[in-house]
């Protein structure tokens, strides 16, 4: 496993775009790395530069300080999972599993082949596939089978393009506490790329959000959470969503100077309490908590309610903010707490 | 409780379904399984189509025999066979070279494959006509080329018992060359471009990705190519008819011709009735055991 670093990296695929702007990133030895932000901010375009299926337009790609950046694919020895399950579709389980060991750079006796493969799929619980042809498996097992043909071998690093994005909820679920298991037990660097916040949450040592090709922000995800740097980090992380609204709506006596919006979580909205008063617009249900959307002033606010709530949708509602953790963010955008 | 189901009036969907497929059944069983079974009663028998008069006797399988026992129809098989053997490899191997290049993306690349197409779309008899000027020992332009590269004096490809076979082979080749290319083709861009990223971040070399993404991918389109060639071929008669009439001898008289100057100018209608349903029944088992084959190594 390898230190990776990143050095200034662009990649401009036409004049107009550029798919990574300028970014800039560290991904220490035997870390848990993930890549957030939406479709288009150049998530999986940074993964395919790191595996030198893209070729960068500046800037450095460097494994343990060594300069990589033009070094072919095969040579740079990562391993990629892609979103799509990209089995070997005439081979075996096995054989898929056994592909990347049979490399020539490589030089693997049989038996050492197969007692890795077998390794591996024990790991994975797909040990009973292994004389499956890798079109005959469900979803998951295939996602696992790729998610194993890149774990028998020992790369500098690991990249994973969105590997779950495309099971169900609950195998994403097992596969995820699965997977950074794994990931502890073995000490592997992972680079992880996802739009889905709740695998960033679970998963990762640290988070990095992109935005438009821009890494904006990195950190803990607990940092991420409690300290986004600007409005758009702070919808990125959260379930229900934050609520940004005008300053004014609130007019808050102690805020530092200059402040735009206000950036409350709907943990910190009490309900039945307070002096606010609102009205309710909808009520979610999730089981142990409620999600409940106040009509306050023109603008709805979202609150997260524990245990099962009476209300319904016209009622009055009285309501409190804790003051304290709310995020103050300014004209540009940034967070001024 | 009312009647919710209303039993429909009129035809049932299975009879109109019958209806509509009906006329081409018909026409199916007018001109094509009629016929068939007429030539295999006439096989039977020692018909003359230039000798109305004469009484029609049933033989029996004495024309059969008579075919099986006859060198020179053994002949004209091996003429076929070695016709056959050469075009269809050639054609799969530089089909499929061609197909491998053409996937790459380059400049001009559409207009190649065009260009490449175009012998497909020509008439066989057109193509026999002019390759028989290329041929030319004297003008052609063939004769000329070769010359160019190593001076072979002059020769005839169409007049020499020995260069004869071979000159077919080529015309078959470059005509055919660019239908095999095209099914291939479909075969390569029907293969996901991150089966061959997986491969190379695998770190699998150019020769590995190519015998464990490519060649199975494309087996199936190759198979398919091959049996659709395979048939034409078998039944090759109007590109070899114009170019050499058969000859120098009968050193390129494919089965099919043989058949031909049996049937319609020696007029032996019930002894070539049996050939051609010799000729039919072994390119029908052929063809039906090759498609089992094809279908278990599609399934594999």
């Amino acid at each position: 496993m390898s230190k990776i670093e990143l050095k200034n990296v662009t990649k401009v695929y036409d004049k107009t775009n550029k798919a990574i702007d300028d970014l800039s990133l560290i991904i220490n030895d035997g870390e848990f790395f993930i890549l957030l932000g939406p479709t288009g901010a150049g998530k999986t375009t940074t993964l395919r530069s790191i595996a030198g299926l893209e070729k960068i337009n500046s800037g450095k790609i460097l494994f343990d300080d060594e300069d990589y950046t033009s070094v072919q694919p095969a040579f740079r020895d990562t391993a990629f999972v892609f979103q799509q399950f990209s089995l070997y579709p005439h081979y075996k389980v096995f054989d898929n599993l056994a592909f990347p060991l049979k490399s020539r750079l490589r030089n693997l006796s049989k038996d050492e082949i197969k007692e890795k493969v077998e390794k591996i799929a024990k790991m994975l619980k797909i040990e009973s596939k292994l004389n499956n042809k890798a079109t005959e498996l469900s979803g998951g097992e295939m996602q696992r089978v790729a998610i194993g043909r890149a774990l028998v071998r020992d790369p500098n690093i690991y990249l994973m393009d969105e590997p779950l994005s495309s099971l169900d909820a609950k195998l994403r679920e097992t596969l995820r506490v699965e997977l950074k298991n794994i990931q502890r037990n073995l000490g592997a660097t992972i680079l992880y790329v996802t739009h889905d916040q709740a695998e960033a949450t679970t998963m990762a040592d640290r988070i990095g959000v992109l935005e438009e090709g821009k890494l904006v922000q990195v950190g803990t995800p607990e940092e991420i959470y409690n300290n986004p740097k600007s409005t758009y980090v702070a919808h990125r992380l959260g379930s229900p969503r934050i609520n940004i609204i005008d300053e004014e709506i609130l007019s808050l006596k102690d805020k530092p100077n200059n402040t735009k919006q206000l950036g409350i979580r709907p943990e910190n909205i009490k309900i039945n309490t307070g002096t606010y008063e609102g009205k309710i617009r909808t009520t979610e249900a999730l089981g142990a908590e409620t999600v409940i959307g106040i009509e306050y002033k023109q603008i709805e606010l979202l609150a997260l309610f524990q245990g099962s709530f009476k209300g319904i949708k016209g009622d009055n509602i009285k309501f409190d903010i804790d003051t304290k953790n709310i995020l103050y963010f300014n004209d540009r955008n940034e967070n001024i707490s | 409780m009312k009647k919710l189901v209303i039993k429909s009036k009129g035809l049932s969907d299975k009879a109109i379904g019958w209806l509509f497929i009906a006329p081409t059944i018909i026409l199916l069983l007018l001109i094509n399984v009629y016929p068939l079974i007429y030539a295999i009663r006439m096989s039977f028998t020692n018909f003359y189509a230039n000798k109305l008069t004469q009484v029609v006797k049933n033989v029996g399988l004495k024309n059969y025999y008579k075919i099986l026992g006859k060198e020179a129809i053994w002949e004209k098989m091996q003429i076929t066979a070695h016709f056959m053997f050469w075009t269809l490899s050639l054609q799969i191997i530089i089909g499929l070279s061609l197909a491998l290049l053409l996937n790459k993306k380059f400049k001009g690349n559409e207009l190649l494959t065009t260009t490449i197409v175009l012998p497909m779309m020509l008439s066989p008899a057109v193509v026999g006509v002019f390759w028989g000027y290329l041929y030319n020992p004297q003008v052609g332009l063939f004769t000329y080329i070769v010359n160019f590269f190593y001076d072979f004096g002059s020769f005839d490809m169409l007049g020499s018992g020995t260069l004869a076979p071979w000159a077919i082979v080529i015309v078959d080749t470059w005509m055919w060359t660019p239908f095999t290319m095209l099914i291939c083709l479909a075969g390569l861009r029907s293969i996901p471009g991150y089966l061959y990223e997986a491969a190379e971040v695998d770190r699998a070399s150019k020769w590995q990705q190519f015998v464990y993404i490519t060649l199975p991918s494309v087996l199936p389109f190759l198979l398919l190519a091959l049996l659709f060639r395979g048939i034409e071929n078998f039944k090759m008669f109007d590109m070899v008819m114009e170019l050499t009439g058969g000859g120098p001898g009968s050193m390129t008289e494919l089965t099919s011709m043989n058949l031909k100057r049996e049937a319609f100018e020696k007029w032996k209608t019930g002894y070539s009735s049996a050939y051609a349903v010799i000729l039919f029944v072994t390119i029908f088992g052929f063809g039906n055991v090759y498609v089992k084959v094809m279908n278990k190594i599609k399934d594999r």
